[in-house]
C-alpha cells in the first residue's frame, strides 16, 4: 500500500538524517520499525506523512506517487494517520470528545455520525468513560488513550504509531498491547518502538534502523535471531529469544505460550 | 492545578444544566448593576453563598481562599470611599490633622455600603458560576446564545493551554527546586530567569510540534466545535 523507494532526508544543518531508504508496506500488516535513540525513526515518520519532504527518492501511496501540494496531502492524511509519541502535544480540546472530534469537524462531517463514530473509537481503546472529561485532568496512559482514538475516527487504513507504550506502567502496556493486536484486524498498522518485547509479540515484519540507514529486514522471528545485526543497532533481544537460545527450549511469541508449553515439559 | 477549575468539575452542581446557572448569574448581575437596593444585593449574595456552599459543596475554607483576592481590592476601595477630607469638622466620626480634618460622614457610610453589598451580591454570583460550573458546559451556552466562533475558539484554546503551560512551569520550577535553586535570594533571581527562558523556548518547540500534530489532523484553520 505504501512503499518507500530510495529515500533520502537531511537536516537544515546538512547532517544526513535518512540514506536510501526501502520500505515495503505489503510486507507484513504490523510493521515494527526498530532502531536506538536517534536513529531516524520519527523522522521516517514524518516523511511518511508528508510532513517532511524528502531529497531524494519518493513514497507511493496505493502505486501512486506521492505529491506535496495542500489539497493530495490532505487526501494522503484521510488515508493515513499518526498518533504521537508525546499525547500533550496533539490534543488541543479540554473536553475528550470534541478533541476526538478534531479531524472529523475539519472535514465538516455531519454531527450524528461525528458522533458515533467519536462512540466507536473510544469504545475501541477502552476510553468511553473519559468521554465527557476534561483533559487536563487525565493520566498519561489516558491521554494516551485519547490519542489514539482521534485517529481511529477517520478510519484510515494505514495508522503510524510512534512509541506506543513509551512511558507507559506495565499494566497500560498490556492493555496497549491489545488495543495494537485489535486495531492490526482491518488497518496496516507501523509501530516504532525500542520496547523489544512488545515489538517481538505484536508486529510481523521487522525493519531494523540505525544511523539512518536500513540494516535489516525481515520477518520478525529471524530478525530478532540475528543477535550481531541487533548488537550491532544498539538493541536488546526480547526475553523470550533468549530463553530459547540459553535454555534450548522452543521459541514461543508470547508469554501464555511460553506457559503453556513449560507446563506441557513439566507433566512430561 | 487550579482551585476554581478543579472545584468547577468536582461539585455536587457539576452536572446540573448549564443554562440554569448561567440564567440564573446573569440575572442576579443585572439585578445587582442596574436596580441596586441593599436588601436585594444581600439577598442574592446570601442566596449565592447558600448555593456555592450548601448545595454545591464548596469547603468554606477553600471559598473563603478564593474570595480573598477581590475581597482585597473591595476592602480598599470601601476605605477611600469611607474616608473624606474637609476643611471644616462634619463627621460623625474623624480626627485632626494639621487643618484638616478627616472622617466618616452617614452620606460616605451608605454609599461604601451600597459599594459592598452591590459588588458581594456580584461577585457572589460570578464565583457561583466560575465553582460549580466547568468551562466546557460554559462553552456550550456560549455557543447556544450565538456568541460568534472566533471568541469561542480563543476561550477553547487559552482554556487548553493554560494548563499546558502552567504544566511546563511546574516542571521547570520543580527541577530547579530540587537542585537548590531557590535557597537564597540571588539564586531565585538567577533561577526565574532561566525559568522564563526555558519557558520561552519549550513554548515555542511545543507550538512546532502542535503545528505538525494539525497537519496530521487535517487542520483547515478554524478550531470547529460541535452542537
Amino acid at each position: 500500500m505504501i512503499k518507500i523507494n530510495s529515500l533520502e532526508y537531511k537536516y537544515q544543518d546538512g547532517t544526513v538524517a535518512l540514506k536510501d531508504i526501502n520500505l515495503d508496506l505489503e510486507k507484513g500488516n504490523i510493521i515494527g520499525i526498530i532502531g536506538a535513540n536517534g536513529s531516524g525513526k520519527s523522522t521516517l515518520f514524518l516523511n511518511i506523512m508528508g510532513i517532511l519532504k524528502p531529497l531524494k527518492g519518493n513514497i507511493e501511496f496505493q502505486g501512486k506517487k506521492l505529491k506535496y501540494d495542500k489539497k493530495s496531502l490532505r487526501q494522503y492524511r484521510k488515508e493515513v494517520g499518526m498518533v504521537f509519541q508525546d499525547p500533550e502535544k496533539q490534543i488541543f480540546y479540554s473536553r475528550v470528545e470534541d478533541d476526538v472530534a478534531f479531524s472529523l469537524r475539519n472535514l465538516n462531517y455531519k454531527e450524528d455520525e461525528i458522533k458515533k463514530r467519536v462512540k466507536r473509537s473510544l469504545d475501541k481503546v477502552g476510553a468511553i468513560k473519559l468521554r465527557d472529561k476534561a483533559t487536563h485532568f487525565l493520566s498519561y496512559g489516558e491521554k494516551k488513550r485519547v490519542a489514539i482514538a482521534g485517529n481511529l475516527v477517520m478510519e484510515n487504513k494505514v495508522l503510524l504509531l510512534d512509541e506506543p507504550t513509551s512511558g507507559l506502567d506495565p499494566k497500560m502496556t498490556r492493555e496497549m498491547k491489545n488495543i495494537i493486536k485489535d486495531l492490526g484486524k482491518d488497518k496496516k498498522l507501523i509501530i516504532s518502538s525500542h520496547d523489544m518485547d512488545f515489538i517481538y509479540e505484536i508486529c510481523d515484519y521487522i525493519y531494523v534502523l540505525k544511523e539512518g540507514e536500513i540494516v535489516g529486514y525481515g520477518p520478525t522471528v529471524e530478525i530478532f535471531k540475528r543477535k550481531e545485526l541487533l548488537e550491532k543497532s544498539l538493541l536488546d533481544r526480547p526475553w523470550l529469544v533468549k530463553v530459547h537460545e540459553i535454555l534450548e527450549i522452543p521459541l514461543y511469541r508470547n508469554e501464555e505460550e511460553f506457559i503453556k508449553g513449560i507446563r506441557k515439559d513439566l507433566n512430561r | 492545578m487550579l482551585i476554581i477549575d478543579n472545584y468547577a468539575y468536582t461539585n455536587r452542581l457539576s452536572k446540573t444544566n448549564p443554562v440554569l446557572k448561567t440564567g440564573l448569574v446573569l440575572i442576579s448581575l443585572l439585578l445587582t448593576t442596574t436596580v441596586n437596593n441593599n436588601y436585594i444585593n444581600t439577598g442574592i449574595m446570601v442566596l449565592m453563598v447558600f448555593l456555592t456552599i450548601k448545595v454545591a459543596g464548596i469547603p468554606l475554607k477553600n471559598y473563603i481562599k478564593v474570595l480573598s483576592i477581590p475581597l482585597g481590592f473591595l476592602i480598599l476601595s470601601m476605605v477611600t470611599i469611607l474616608l473624606s477630607i474637609s476643611k471644616e469638622d462634619i463627621f460623625i466620626m474623624g480626627f485632626r490633622l494639621f487643618n484638616i480634618y478627616i472622617g466618616i460622614t452617614p452620606e460616605s457610610i451608605f454609599q461604601s455600603i451600597r459599594l459592598f453589598t452591590r459588588t458581594m451580591g456580584a461577585l457572589c454570583s460570578t464565583f457561583f458560576l466560575g465553582l460549580t460550573t466547568p468551562l466546557n458546559h460554559i462553552i456550550k451556552v456560549l455557543k447556544k446564545i450565538g456568541v460568534p466562533n472566533t471568541i469561542i475558539e480563543i476561550i477553547v484554546l487559552v482554556y487548553r493551554f493554560i494548563f499546558i503551560f502552567l504544566e511546563e512551569a511546574n516542571e521547570i520550577y520543580n527541577a530547579q527546586n530540587i537542585r537548590f535553586g531557590y535557597l537564597n535570594i540571588k539564586n531565585s533571581y538567577k533561577s526565574i530567569s532561566l525559568l522564563i527562558r526555558s519557558l520561552f523556548i519549550r513554548v515555542l518547540l511545543k507550538y512546532q510540534d502542535m503545528v505538525v500534530a494539525l497537519e496530521c489532523k487535517l487542520y483547515n484553520g478554524e478550531f470547529k466545535i460541535g452542537d
